[in-house]
């Protein structure tokens, strides 16, 4: 039996409103999955992308990943294939790939590497894994000059048709990519592979494989039995629909396959609380959490130091709004929809002027005296 | 508003025509314009607001600051922009050539502006000419004008951040700008003005008043009233002072022309009586006249009787002259008529030599005629004849050709025949050098084969184990032998096609020969029958035909005969009827001549006188005319004279009564007079004329005074009614003056706030803004932060209330907004050029320009503020905007797939490409 460890998206060296997530991530990686991976004895960990947050990744976060890639070939000796992600720099994150394939870190930043799949055997398995990293329209369009590439569903359309022949039936074909499958669903923080373009891919591209490991998603999920997103090992918005993270554990055997999900359990989870500031702080006063926490105020009125008071007992408060802040800035404001427009009406302006500024109301001579000047000026 | 294309040359830091087309981009609501420092991404925006305005972005820079400085004078400066808005697509053009005047070679500018709208199939022009006309028209498609388009459209970061953390009075003045608020600054002049001129009326009013006082020497109403009144109690004792003067001045008048009057009748009178004297005289004279002439009647009737006498001697005398005449007349006549009759009868004669000419011509014709018609019962069998004939002849043409074709068709037959004679020898020459070579070849195989004998084996031909032959040698080359026969072969048989194509050809020649026999046979038998020998037939044939020609031509004029014959016929007619007629006129002559012969005999037997000449008779009646004249005169002078002295007399007669009538008058009327001075003394006329100046001198002076009076009360009147008037529209401008001087200072600020209006409005626009922007920043600050407007007091200038602040929901108040970081400061200015655009869109008449671009400010951020404002532009995207950004940040270039590439090649050339 063959076992594959499904994980993607840690984003290293992400903040959230301003907060590192470093101790976070090193906490997943160095602890919780280092025991799975102690507990489950994984064959091979796939990655499918978004390895770092950023192109330029903090020096914190590569030595984190350093440490652990490192850790994983001499302690664990297992398999790693990791793909590149919309966040990654591919040409930076495959640094040295061809090396350490020997090593049995298998790096895919390119779209040729599809065409040199991995194998995993033992000896009623024969695992290929196929990796797809995140890619360029463009690089696609370069690649396939012939065929009408327009979307990304083309691409991987002319991509998976391009090695549909090497795939056999008695290999289990497993197949690493970092895209976004139509019908998944998705938060606010994943952004979007490109401003602008449209990205989805049919699920149906995927049929002829046997699992397919997605990534990009930060929600755990499947769109079908064999197509996973194991989505992201922390909570990077309190957007997200689920605060619940997992990894995927895929087991082969014989070519059939059976798939668990391993709840993650952070550091610290996410959590959002609403209410009225006195009904916020009673709460925390009896159960204070170090968990990160996004509090939305009802107030109507502004509170005084809301931030500060709450820390007192949610040291990891990272953010607060106030639904109601519109209004509380918003209580002197005058809207006057009789003012605004190109047809503004100035007797009507004249007229709130006298009565809201003035404390002059119903002053019929004065409104004459208006129209007169009124009459003047149109008359220039 | 929706970018197309923009084109444009020689502008900015293009040189070259450069066209950036929008549609390339496809359905990429983001896109960046991206480039090293200074190549150009700032102009391609430019591009638009020239082509909109004429100005760059801002509203500074103008044509003198784009034209790209390094393109020769020839290069035109070019700009165009293609943009869809509400469905319509639009096209503004402006350019700039530079002209060198040919002689003077002075430098001139030569611009071009307009715009387009376009239709279906063609451009319609919406605007051209001056580029304030383009202007104007881009300021109504769009609605804003450049300085608002600049702050609207394209949003200049650092502008932004600027206005943020503007005072007061500067935001006051930007949004002035770009709200068109300088309305309230109007109202306000206005209502100063209108203050200032009512104060003036009030000032011009009051100092009237003040004059009309002092020309009347017054200090109030008061007084100028009891003036009038004193002016009109001495006015109405004067003019009773002047009645009195005038009415004795108008009595002595009477007086005085009373004695004028008597000195005048007194002279009439004179006169009167001398000329009733003469008109006595008068009267007598034509008296006597008229007597004379009463006399001189009685001897009118012996005149009449001697005029009775000559009248009838006249009479028969001009009986006499009558006849005469008519013997002349009748003379005349005769002559007349003998003449007529001449004329008829030599007419006649004419007429009848005619006739007898038409009537042989008739007969000659009729005889040609006879022949003609005499031809049309052989024609026919002359027509056969020919016919026939020809037949004959034609049959002996055809049996010459025929012998001719026989002839030639036997002299081809033999020449084939030859032909074949010869393909025969040659053939049998090629068959017998073929056995030859076979017979060589044969040679050859026996030798060959021989060579393979060996003893006491058998053959492989035959099998046969002797071999008689063994020793023979191997003769000749069977290669070369073989290609010989092969040739040899080749050529015979060349040669038996040919042979077999003659041969055919032969036959054929045979066969039409016989035919060619058989046909001459049967026509010569043909022309046997007809037993007449060639010569004879053509001599014959030419001769018919001659005649039938001739016959066919008379056949032919027949109808011409008919016709001519007819028509003498028809003249002939027409001479016999004239004839008729000119006989039956010589008759009717004639007896009329006998009438008047006869008449002219009675004439002259019975009525004339014998012994007298009608001259005598001429002179008689001439002298008893002359007779009668005189006797005539005589009766009418008495008459005139009779009538003439009578007239004289009654006119003296009337003249005389009349004078003597009017002399009676005018004694009566001095009489009259006489008795009405009886009754006072009659002084002397230079009394009288001296009373009477000096009672006009008193009346004049009185009068004098009178109209004096009455103009200085006409003043007063006039005076007391304007000063009154005055009063009355002082009191209502006072009123008017005092209520506008109050709405003015309101206006002003002089309120219970200290607000002006102008501030007032500034400030609701100013939350509108904020409110707009808030929409957006409280989205980008997670719900942290939100700007609103500060409520404080006014400064000296009068600008207060318009700075921002910031409300941080972490610590529950405001702070200023410098207090921001840099990521929150640029958040914070993308918002509000957000809601600044979205309010001035609102403002513009609802006009969607749902397109926007951010011009830098991206620069200065840190990694996770662009994350922030990436994440911003993206929600943007989703509002249904196009964005485009100019970045020169390379995350940006990574995250947006669409891209406008500013590039500079190797040749220094820049070129825009775009990438979707």
């Amino acid at each position: 039996m063959i076992k594959i460890l499904h994980t993607s998206d840690w984003h290293l060296g992400k903040s959230v409103c301003g907060k590192s997530m470093i101790y976070d991530q090193k906490y997943f990686l160095e602890k919780f999955l280092v025991d799975i991976i102690k507990k489950e004895k994984p064959n091979v960990m796939v990655v499918a992308g978004d390895v770092f947050d950023k192109k330029f990744a903090p020096v914190d976060a590569i030595e984190l990943f350093n440490r652990f890639i490192t850790r994983m070939y001499k302690e664990f000796k297992i398999n790693v294939v990791i793909v590149s992600g919309n966040h990654d720099s591919p040409e930076r994150l495959s640094v040295a790939s061809e090396i350490l394939r020997d090593s049995g870190v298998f790096i895919s930043s390119c779209i040729s590497d599809l065409y040199r799949p991995i194998d995993v055997k033992d000896d009623v398995s024969n695992i290929k894994i196929y990796v797809l990293p995140y890619f360029d329209l463009l690089d696609a369009k370069v690649m396939f000059k012939e065929a009408n590439i327009k979307t990304y569903n083309d691409a991987y359309k002319v991509i998976i048709n391009s090695i549909s022949d090497k795939l056999k039936a008695s290999d289990f074909n497993v197949l690493v990519t970092h895209c976004f499958v139509a019908g998944s669903e998705f938060s606010d923080d994943e952004e979007t592979i490109c401003i602008g373009g449209s990205e989805e891919v049919r699920s149906s591209l995927f049929s002829s494989f046997d699992y397919v490991a997605l990534g990009h998603l930060h929600t755990p999920q499947k769109v079908e039995d064999n197509i996973r997103y194991s989505g992201s090992p922390l909570s990077y918005s309190f957007n997200d629909k689920t605060f619940n993270k997992s990894i995927t554990i895929i087991e082969v055997d014989k070519n059939t396959s059976k798939i668990k999900s391993i709840p993650i359990t952070p550091l610290h989870n996410f959590k959002v609380i609403k209410g009225l500031f006195c009904d916020v702080i009673d709460k925390a006063k009896r159960n204070p959490l170090d968990d990160y926490i996004y509090i939305i105020l009802e107030d109507k009125v502004p509170i005084y130091m809301p931030m500060e008071q709450l820390r007192v007992y949610y040291p990891n408060l990272i953010m607060l709004s106030n639904d109601s802040i519109l209004d509380v800035c918003e209580q002197n404001k005058v809207i006057k929809d009789f003012i605004l427009g190109k047809e503004s009406n100035d007797r009507a302006i004249f007229e709130d002027f006298l009565s809201n500024i003035c404390g002059i109301k119903n002053c019929k001579e004065d409104l004459k005296v208006f129209e007169e000047l009124n009459g003047l000026i149109k008359e220039e | 508003m929706k970018p197309i294309k923009i084109k444009m040359q020689a502008f900015g830091a293009y040189s070259d025509l450069i066209i950036v087309d929008f549609k390339e981009l496809k359905d990429n609501y983001i896109f960046l314009i991206t480039g090293s420092t200074g190549s150009g991404k700032t102009t391609i925006l430019d591009a638009m607001c020239f082509a909109l305005y004429c100005r760059a972005t801002g509203g500074l820079r103008t044509w003198k600051d784009m034209r790209n400085i390094s393109v020769p004078d020839d290069v035109e400066t070019l700009v165009e922009f293609e943009f869809e808005l509400n469905k319509e697509v639009y096209i503004f053009r402006r350019s700039q050539k530079i002209h060198y005047v040919r002689g003077s070679n002075r430098r001139e500018i030569r611009e071009n502006h307009e715009c387009f709208i376009k239709r279906i199939n063609e451009l319609e022009v919406l605007a051209s000419g001056t580029e304030t006309r383009v202007r104007e028209q881009a300021e109504k498609i769009l609605g804003l004008d450049c300085e608002q388009f600049s702050k609207v459209i394209m949003l200049p970061q650092g502008e932004f951040r600027n206005l943020l953390l503007a005072g007061s009075s500067e935001k006051a003045r930007i949004f002035e700008r770009l709200f068109l608020t300088d309305r309230w600054n109007r109202y306000i002049d206005v209502a100063k003005e209108r203050v200032s001129l009512l104060k003036q009326e009030i000032d011009i009013l009051n100092s009237n008043t003040e004059l009309i006082f002092s020309n009347s020497n017054v200090n109030n109403v008061e007084e100028l009233l009891d003036k009038h009144e004193n002016n009109m109690t001495q006015l109405e004792k004067t003019k009773n002072d002047c009645k009195k003067y005038e009415n004795e001045f108008n009595n002595l008048k009477s007086e005085f022309d009373k004695v004028i009057k008597v000195n005048e009748i007194i002279d009439k009178i004179k006169k009167s009586e001398k000329e009733k004297e003469e008109l006595y005289n008068i009267f007598k004279i034509s008296r006597e006249q008229f007597l004379e002439a009463q006399e001189k009647l009685k001897l009118l009737p012996s005149i009449k009787e001697k005029e009775k006498v000559y009248l009838s001697e006249i009479s028969e005398l001009k009986e006499i002259m009558g006849n005469f005449k008519r013997i002349g007349d009748l003379q005349e006549e005769i002559e007349k008529v003998l003449l007529e009759l001449n004329d008829f009868e030599n007419k006649k004669g004419n007429l009848e030599n005619s006739l007898n000419k038409i009537t042989e011509n008739i007969y000659k014709e009729n005889q040609i005629l006879n022949e003609y018609s005499s031809y049309l019962g052989i024609v026919n069998d002359l027509y056969e004849e020919v016919e026939k004939l020809k037949k004959i002849f034609s049959l002996y043409n055809n049996l010459s050709e025929i012998k001719g074709k026989i002839q030639e068709n036997e002299d081809t037959y033999n020449s084939v025949q030859c032909d074949v004679h010869s393909k025969e020898l040659v053939i049998d020459a090629i068959e017998s050098k073929l056995k030859e070579i076979d017979g060589n070849l044969k040679q050859y195989y026996i030798s060959s084969l021989v060579q393979e004998l060996k003893e006491n084996e058998p053959c492989p031909v035959c099998g046969s184990r002797e071999h008689p032959n063994i020793f023979l040698q191997k003769s000749g080359n069977n290669t070369e032998l073989i290609n010989q026969r092969s040739a040899l072969l080749d050529h015979l048989n060349e040669e038996r096609s040919e042979y077999n194509a003659k041969l055919a050809k032969l036959e054929a020649y045979q066969i039409l020969i016989k035919n060619l026999n058989e046909d001459y046979k049967r026509i010569s038998l043909e022309v046997d029958n007809f037993n007449m020998p060639f010569d004879k037939v053509t001599c014959r044939l030419e001769e018919e035909t001659k005649k039938l020609e001739y016959i066919k031509k008379g056949i032919n004029k027949i109808p011409s005969f008919k016709e001519k014959i007819k028509l003498l016929e028809e003249k002939k007619n027409d001479f016999v009827i004239n004839i008729n007629n000119i006989s039956s006129q010589i008759h009717l002559l004639s007896i009329k001549h006998e009438k008047l012969n006869a008449e002219k005999k009675i004439i002259c037997n019975e009525n004339l006188p014998q012994n007298i000449s009608i001259n005598e008779i001429k002179e008689k009646i001439n002298l008893l005319k002359n007779k009668l004249k005189l006797i005539e005169n005589k009766q009418e002078y008495i008459n005139s004279q009779l009538i003439e002295s009578k007239s004289k007399y009654d006119i003296a007669k009337t003249n005389l009564e009349f004078v003597d009538k009017r002399l009676n008058s005018e004694k009566d009327e001095y009489k009259n007079i006489l008795l009405s001075f009886m009754q006072g003394n009659i002084k002397d006329l230079n009394y009288y004329k001296e009373k009477l100046n000096e009672l006009k001198e008193s009346k004049d002076s009185s009068y004098k005074l009178m109209g004096e009076l009455q103009q200085k009360v006409k003043r007063l009147n006039e005076d007391i009614t304007h000063v009154k008037a005055n009063v009355k529209k002082c009191k209502n401008i006072s009123e008017k003056y005092s209520k506008t001087k109050r709405v003015l200072d309101l206006m002003q600020g002089k309120n219970n706030l200290k607000i002006p209006i102008k501030m007032y409005v500034l400030s609701v626009m100013l939350d509108e803004v904020l409110s707009s922007a808030n929409i957006y920043f409280i989205d980008f600050s997670k719900g942290r932060y939100a700007i609103s407007r500060k409520r404080e007091s006014l400064n000296r200038q009068g600008y207060g209330g318009l700075d921002i602040e910031v409300f941080d929901a972490h610590y529950g108040a405001v702070r200023r907004v410098d207090t921001l970081s840099g990521g929150e400061m640029f958040l914070a200015s993308l918002s509000l050029a957000f809601g600044l655009s979205d309010v001035v869109q609102r403002n513009s008449g609802a006009i969607h320009l749902d397109s926007i671009f951010i011009d830098e400010g991206f620069g200065s951020l840190d990694q996770s503020t662009i994350d922030v404002a990436i994440g911003a532009i993206n929600k943007i995207k989703n509002m249904g905007r196009m964005v485009g950004i100019i970045s020169h940040v390379s995350e940006l270039r990574d995250k947006i797939m669409a891209r406008i590439e500013v590039k500079e090649t190797d040749e220094h050339k820049k070129v825009v490409s775009i990438i979707s």
